[in-house]
This record gives structure tokens, sequence and C-alpha cells, in this order.
């Protein structure tokens, strides 16, 4: 049978179509949109800031890459788009309220012939014979009033016979009931809610070139991008090619000016750069490289040649800038300040990845510079062997801090001043040594304002342990648990609250406490790195390690972390943060070697953000032999049958043990834990508390 | 590196010792190693001027570098210091010298027992500071075994009185010779870090 296909002509079915496929595009879209916050790596919105009155040179530009990088994160054009295709669900969700529908109409015989529902046989011919008079085409007249014509007053007049016939033929009755209409059945009709023109005769032939397009090109096209951008990319979200260059460049002794030589290799700063701007300004930016004496002292001989080295334009002014940036160097030019600004987060980028390249290879030395470049990064300092803590405070230059060294050098001692011990300095001496520097004491309330508000974490305490025991066998889960306080430097000792014993004993939940077990511990940030130079806002992250330090390799990968399980700043009203001193534990698991005996490990704590926060310590993990490892009681699980019941029959008749009412009960495992530690100067008493009484015979005492 | 363009780098080589120079400084290094290379494999007296395995090391270098090292302990013990610090930079620079070719192990103990010695003349004339770095680069090259090389810097660093660093150095030097072949000899170490631990706490 033919199909009969009805385009909509009368434009009321198009609304649900469009509706449909814009809703496809939209939700998902929207969904990502909301979903944002897990997805960029930047900081904790709940995490403070550390205020300063202090503003860098070129802070508008720093300022300006920030605003930029917001701007990318909000994803505009995403919203935009998924905004639009919100308006164009609402305006079609309207038009399909609105459009009034002609209904299809239900073939209503008695309306036709205008009786009623329960009109008899008799009422009906009679309507029928006096319509007949007047509706019959040849006695009416087509009145143009309205808007009939001949056609109309005839298909009229037989629609009034079908009703007719519909409720006295027989044939015809049957039909109506059958198919709702007197004609018999119909062929099936398709209603399609898209214009008709697409069917019209001479635009099918761009119908199929559009469909063609959208299967054959557009989504191939798609496809492609997606696929081969998926390729580009390694796990850490680095190009491959970058991920390449970088594995050339490392070498077993690495210092922090090697790193920076190894990360300026990736591809992803070109793209920064782009095209022509690869090289623009390369001249001016060695020139003042060469000229200034900051970079003389930040820039050691060797990287310098090896920057000259360099052939590719584009990588020679990635390595130049990076240096700039990292000897805060003033390049008298807009263009120029604003690349260098922009390509710091990459550079931190791609010197995560590198770590994890150096974590591949275990070796302590080259993870560690490249940690320490990250701290360099992060606060725009020369990253040479010994660095210069105390530039990361506002208004401290390399001049000033050259005259404070000099006037507070202890002998022998050839590293530098930290902030922590600048601070530890009594507040004459530290005025004193600024004012003779050339910093004026506002600018020192200011610096010393801000290094009372950075988080130094002091470890309390730093020990192995497993958990549920006493022991730690080879070749078990050891927990490394640090218990520690952030202490910001320059805190007055009498301000720091005495560590109570029970804050440094890690207790595990009982063994049977399942809830306690399935706690995740609460999650509190740290105030957001305080890094005037850095276009964006940085979390600071604590890397814990072990090292040995016999071989130079690493024993145990770093753990990070973000969050801590104690708040340890609280807003102080003033816009700034204090700290609430409270103990943070720090917990990382591996599994312990399969040798018993005594191993010594060099600790490594790292602060990410800023430099010379760092703690190295000696701890030593006891692994005792296997045996000593607690027996677990597991034939208390299932206790024997007794004998009074089915189970106990069985039992008997197999020749197994049944429950004995004169034997003692077994005691449980937990007690014989606790048993185990007090039994040296309790008696065995407790264990016959159990007991049933031995003169008890009556079977029944037994629970069934 | 580009591997589709070419460019012809400004290379001149001299006709009769067929040494190679050029006009671009950039390149003066590589070129250098490659004019040194050139000589030793020249210098070689084995047929078709071809290097020898590593394994029977030539005897020829081995045994001057020994006879210095003799002489230089034979000035030492003279006191005759100045002669003895000679000998010993040339048997330094001898050793140093060897082709590339040659097994490197036995450049590395070479190396280090010279080293070790000229730190101890060093420490003779009182030169704190050059008999911590002789000491120390004896003991990069070998860790495990040299302690003399550990004991000979402890004591430099502290008699330029640098106790932190002391204190660190003995110490690590304890953790490597404690499981050291030279296990008896650890008493002179460990009596060294005590004295540096109270020069610490006295500071």
């Amino acid at each position: 049978m033919s199909s009969e296909y009805n385009y909509d002509t009368d434009a009321q079915f198009f609304p649900f179509f469009v509706l449909t496929i814009t809703s496809l595009v939209t939700i998902p879209l929207t969904y990502t949109l909301l979903r944002a916050p897990s997805d960029t790596p930047t900081a904790n919105s709940k995490a403070a800031h550390i205020p300063s009155s202090y503003q860098p040179e070129h802070a508008d530009i720093i300022d300006a890459q920030r605003s930029k990088q917001k701007r990318k994160e909000l994803r505009l054009k995403r919203m935009l788009t998924a905004a639009t295709g919100w308006l164009v669900m609402a305006y079609m969700i309207y038009l399909m309220y609105v459009t009034a529908r002609s209904q299809p109409k239900i073939w209503n015989p008695y309306d036709i012939l205008d009786v009623s529902l329960s009109a008899s046989e008799k009422q009906i011919n009679s309507r029928y014979r006096r319509l007949s008079v007047t509706m019959h085409p040849d006695k009416r007249q087509p009145n143009p009033a309205l808007n009939e014509t001949m056609e109309t007053v005839n298909d009229q007049w037989v629609e009034i016979v079908k009703a007719y016939k519909a409720l006295t033929d027989e044939d015809v009755r049957n039909n109506y009931i059958q198919y709702g209409n007197p004609d018999g059945k119909q062929s099936t009709s398709f209603g399609i809610a898209l214009p008709q023109l697409l069917v019209a005769e001479g635009s099918g032939k761009y119908v199929l070139v559009f469909y063609g397009a959208l299967l054959g090109i557009a989504l191939p096209w798609l496809v492609g991008k997606w696929w081969y951008g998926m390729q580009k990319m390694t796990r850490e979200r680095v190009l491959m090619t970058t991920a390449g260059n970088m594995f050339k460049e490392w070498k077993e002794r690495m210092d922090p000016g090697d790193v920076v030589f190894a990360i300026s290799s990736a591809t992803e700063f070109t793209e920064i750069l782009q095209g022509a701007r690869a090289d623009s300004g390369l001249g001016t930016l060695e020139n003042q490289l060469q000229a200034s004496d900051s970079a003389e002292m930040s820039i050691l001989p060797k990287d310098k040649k090896k920057l000259e080295e360099l052939d590719d334009a584009a990588r020679r002014k990635t390595l130049a800038l990076l240096w700039a940036y990292l000897s805060r160097l003033d390049l008298n030019d807009k263009a120029l300040e604003a690349e260098k600004y922009e390509l710091a987060p990459t550079a931190v980028q791609m010197n995560d990845a590198f770590v994890s390249m150096c974590l591949a290879y275990g070796l302590t030395a080259p993870v560690l510079s490249a940690y320490h470049l990250t701290q360099s990064l992060v606060q725009a300092i020369p990253p040479m062997h010994n660095r210069l803590p105390l530039m990361q405070l506002p208004h401290f230059t390399l001049s000033i801090i050259q005259e404070i060294e000099h006037k507070t050098a202890v002998s022998g001692k050839k590293e530098h001043l930290s902030i922590q011990n600048f601070m530890a300095l009594p507040p004459e001496q530290r005025q004193a040594v600024a004012t003779a520097a050339g910093l004026t004491p506002d600018r020192l309330v200011v610096a010393e304002g801000v290094a009372r508000q950075l988080p130094l974490m002091k470890i309390e305490k730093a020990f192995f342990k497993v958990q549920g025991e006493k022991y730690i066998i080879p070749s078990s889960l050891v927990q490394f648990v640090i218990k520690a306080r952030f202490i910001p430097p320059g805190t007055p000792a009498s301000s720091i609250p005495p560590i109570e014993d029970k804050d440094l004993v890690d207790v595990d939940p009982a063994e049977g406490d399942l809830a306690a077990q399935k706690q995740e511990p609460e999650s509190h940030p740290v105030p957001l790195a305080y890094a005037p130079y850095y276009p964006r806002d940085r979390s600071p992250r604590w890397h814990v390690f072990l090292a040995d330090n016999r071989q130079g390799k690493i024993a145990v990968p770093p753990f990070t972390f973000i969050q801590f399980d104690k708040k340890a700043f609280e807003d102080d009203g003033k816009g700034g943060v204090k700290p609430t001193f409270a103990v943070v534990t720090l917990k990382m698991q591996f599994q312990a070697p399969p040798q018993a005996g005594e191993f010594k490990f060099q600790m490594h704590v790292i602060c990410d953000s800023y430099v010379g926060f760092d703690t190295k310590q000696e701890v030593i993990m006891n692994i005792e032999d296997a045996s000593k490892a607690q027996t677990v009681d597991d034939d208390d699980d299932i206790s024997e049958p007794e004998e009074d019941s089915i189970a106990g029959q069985m039992a008997t008749l197999r020749g197994q043990p049944t429950a004995d009412p004169n034997k003692p009960r077994r005691p449980r495992a937990e007690k014989r834990a606790q048993g185990d530690e007090e039994s040296d100067y309790e008696s065995g008493t407790d264990e016959d508390e159990d007991e049933e009484s031995e003169t008890d015979t009556d079977t029944d005492s037994d629970d069934e | 590196m580009d591997l589709e363009t070419y460019s012809p780098l400004p290379l001149t080589i001299d006709p009769a010792t067929k040494a190679i120079s050029s006009s671009d400084p950039t390149l003066s290094a590589d070129i250098d190693d490659l004019n040194k290379l050139h000589r030793l494999v020249v210098g070689l007296d084995t047929p078709n001027q071809v290097p020898a395995p590593p394994a029977p090391v030539n005897p020829k270098r081995s045994v001057q570098i020994t006879k210095l090292r003799e002489s230089g302990n034979a000035a030492y013990k003279k006191s005759s210091l100045p002669e003895a610090l000679n000998l010993y930079t040339l048997a330094i620079r001898m050793a140093s010298e060897r082709p590339p070719w040659e097994a490197s192990g036995l450049v590395r103990e070479e190396l280090s027992a010279l080293y070790n010695n000229r730190a101890q003349v060093h420490m003779a004339q009182q030169a704190w500071p050059e008999g911590a770095c002789d000491a120390e680069i004896s003991v990069e090259l070998k860790r495990v075994g040299n302690l003399k090389g550990w004991w000979r810097r402890g004591m430099c660093l502290k008699e330029m009185g640098r106790w932190e660093e002391a204190r660190e150095w003995v110490g690590t030097g304890l953790e490597f010779e404690r499981a050291g072949p030279e296990k008896q000899g650890v008493g002179e170490l460990e009596a060294l870090f005590r004295e540096v631990c109270k020069g610490v706490e006295g500071t």
C-alpha cells in the first residue's frame, strides 16, 4: 500500500524537532560548564589570599595575564553557545504551547448530522431528509461570504451522506467502527516535522549535498580532531614532542640551571610565542641579559654559554625570557614583558612533567633540582645553587639582601639567610640591619607582615607504623605518619602553644569499627601562595618522599599534600590570616622491603611554592622478623556447633568436635590482643571469667 | 637539531698536522675534543692504528703513573712538599689524559689515590681549602672504602671552622664506611665526628 508523507505545511510540528536537536547539544554543554571546578587546576576557591600592599613593577601586566587566564577559564564561547541553545529551546516550547494545533478531526457522524448521540434511527432518517433539502449541491448556492466554492459544497454534502451511511448502512457502519472512517481502511500516513520545501523538486540535490557534507566531511573532521588531539598529549597533558625533548635533556647530575634548559625545549612555548613573535625582540632581549648586573649574578656562565650556543631562535627566545623572568630583569618593552610573564605558568607545568620523568629514573638529585626550580619559578628567584630566600619578601632587592647578609653573616655558614632565620633575629637588630641596608622602616613592616603569614611547616614527629599492628613486618603495608604544625616565621615563641602528647599519637580505629575506618579525614586548604610575580593563583603543595642517601636514589616516591585534616590558618579579621597551631597529620603508605632489619632513610619535605621552607631529616624504619606478627585468632569466628542442634548431630556423626558445655568458651581475639600487653602484670584469672562453671551440666544453658 | 637543512661549517684543516681549526668560536670546544682524539689515535703504535681492547691494559702509562706517584711519596716523606706537589699534579694530569678507550674504572682508582695523596700534601702545608677540594674529588671518585678521603676533608673543614658542613660530611662518611670494607678503621672517623659535634655546639 502506498504511504503518505505529510510534511509540515502548516509549520506546527517543527518546534518539536528543533527542540530535540538543540537539547541534545545544549544539555551536555551546560553540564560541562557547571562541572568546571574539578577540571581546572587553579586554587580552591575556599583558600584565602595573603594580602599585602606591595605591588611589583609591571603589576599591571601581571594582572592583565591573570585576568586573561580567568577569562579563558570562564570559557566564554561555551557559555555563549549554551545560553543561545537554552534561548532557542525556550522559544520552541513557547511556540508549541501557543500554536493552535489543528486537531486531527475525529470523524464524528453524529456531529455532522447534528443529532444527539442517543438519537433513534427514525430521528436520524428525518434529520437526513431535512438536511438533504438544504444542503444538497443542486439546491445550494455557494455563498462567497463564507468562502464556499462549488467544491466545498460538494464536499460537505459527501460528508453528510457518509455520516448517514455510517449510522445506517451495515458495511459503512462496520468500517466506521473498525477504522474510524467510513471509507474503509486508509493507508498509513506519516507526519514529518520538516518544511515541505525539502522534498520540493529542485531542492533535492541541495539536501543531498548538505547531508553528504555532514556525514562525509564534518563528522570525520570532528572525530579526527578529537583523536589526534588526544594522541598528541601524554598523560600529564604535555605534548608528545615536548616530552621527547625533555627526556633527551635528562642527565644524572642536574642543577636547576640545567632543568631550565631542559624545560625551554618544550613545544608549548613556541605556540605561545606564535609565529612572527617567535623571534622578535630577541636581539634586545639578549643584549639586556648580557648587560644587566642582576642577570650577571643570577645566571651561571655555563648556562649563558648554553644559551649562546642554541641555534633555534624560538627556543633561544624562550630560554632568554625564562632567565629574564627568574632574575626579575626589567625589559623595557611592554610586549616582551607581557610575553615574559605569560611563559611562567607554562614553565611550571612543564617542570611538573619533568619531575615525573626524573622520578622514573629514581635519582634524587635531578628530582630535587626540579622541585627547587618550581619554587624559583613561582617566586621569580634565580635558581642558583644557593638561592636567596629573602627575595620572596616584598621590597627586598638583591643589593639590600647582600648588605643584610653581610652584616648578619654567621661564620662557617655557606647558606644564605632564610626568612625564618631573618625573622628569628631580635626586632631591634632586624630594624637596624634593614635600615642600614637601605630598607625604610615602613617597607620592613610590610615585609614582616607578609612573613608572619607564610605557611612554614615544622615537623614535630615522623614515624612508621602498620595500621593495627605493633611491629612492622617485611612486605607489609607501612604507613609513614608525619605530625607537623604550621608556624610562620617570626612567631614569638611565647605564642606557640605546647604540643600535647595525644596529638602526636596516631590512633587507629578499632578492628570492627567499619564506620570509623571508612570515615574520610577533613580537608582544609592552606592560604594561596604569596607570589606577586606569578600571574596565577597557586596553592602551595608539600611533597614528601624518602631517599636512600648512600645510593642517591629515591626509596619511596613523593606523596603530595595540598589540603590538611585540620584548619591551619584562619581569618584574623584584618584581612590576613593567622595560624591556629593545630597539629596536622600527613600520611603516606607504601610497601615495606622484604627483609628484616634497620633501614635508614633521608626524609625530604619540599614545599613547592616557597624557597627555603624545606625540611630534611633522617628517619629510621625498624622491620621486625615475620614471626613477631600478631597471630589472628581465627578459631573463634565460628564456634563449634552445639550438641543439641542438628549441626551438632551431624558433626557427631562425622566425628567432629562439638561444643562442650564444660570447656571454657574461647575468648575473643580483641581481648586476647589486649591480654598480650597486659598479661605481663595481670594474673591469668581474667581469662577465666568467660569460663562456664564447671559444675554446671545443664545443657540448656547454652544458647540455641 | 634540524635534520633537513645542511649548513656547511667554516672549517679549515692544516695539511701537515691534519688539525682542524675554525673561525667560528662556538665550535671551539667540539673541535678541540676532535683534535685531541685525532692525536691520540695517530699516536697509537698498534697495527693499523686501531685502539687496543681495554682488558689487557697497556702497561706503559700505568707504570709511568705509578713511578710518579712513588717519587711523590718519597718527596713527601723527605718533607720537600713543593716537589711532592708537582709530582702528584703531573701524575694526575697523566692519568686524566688517558685515551677514552682504556678502562675507566682503572682511571678512577688511580685518580682517587692520587688526589688523596695531594690532599695530604696540602694539609701538611696547612692549605686547608685546597686540601678540602682534593679530598672531595677523591671521595666523589670512590665513595666506599675511602676512609682517608672522608677523614681528610672532614679535618680540613674543621680546621677552616666550617662546623656544620664538617658534621654533615663526616656523618655521611660514617654512613658509607660503616657498611664498607674498612670497618675497622671507622674508629678514627667516629672520633673526628665527636670532635666536630662538640665544635658545632661551641658556636
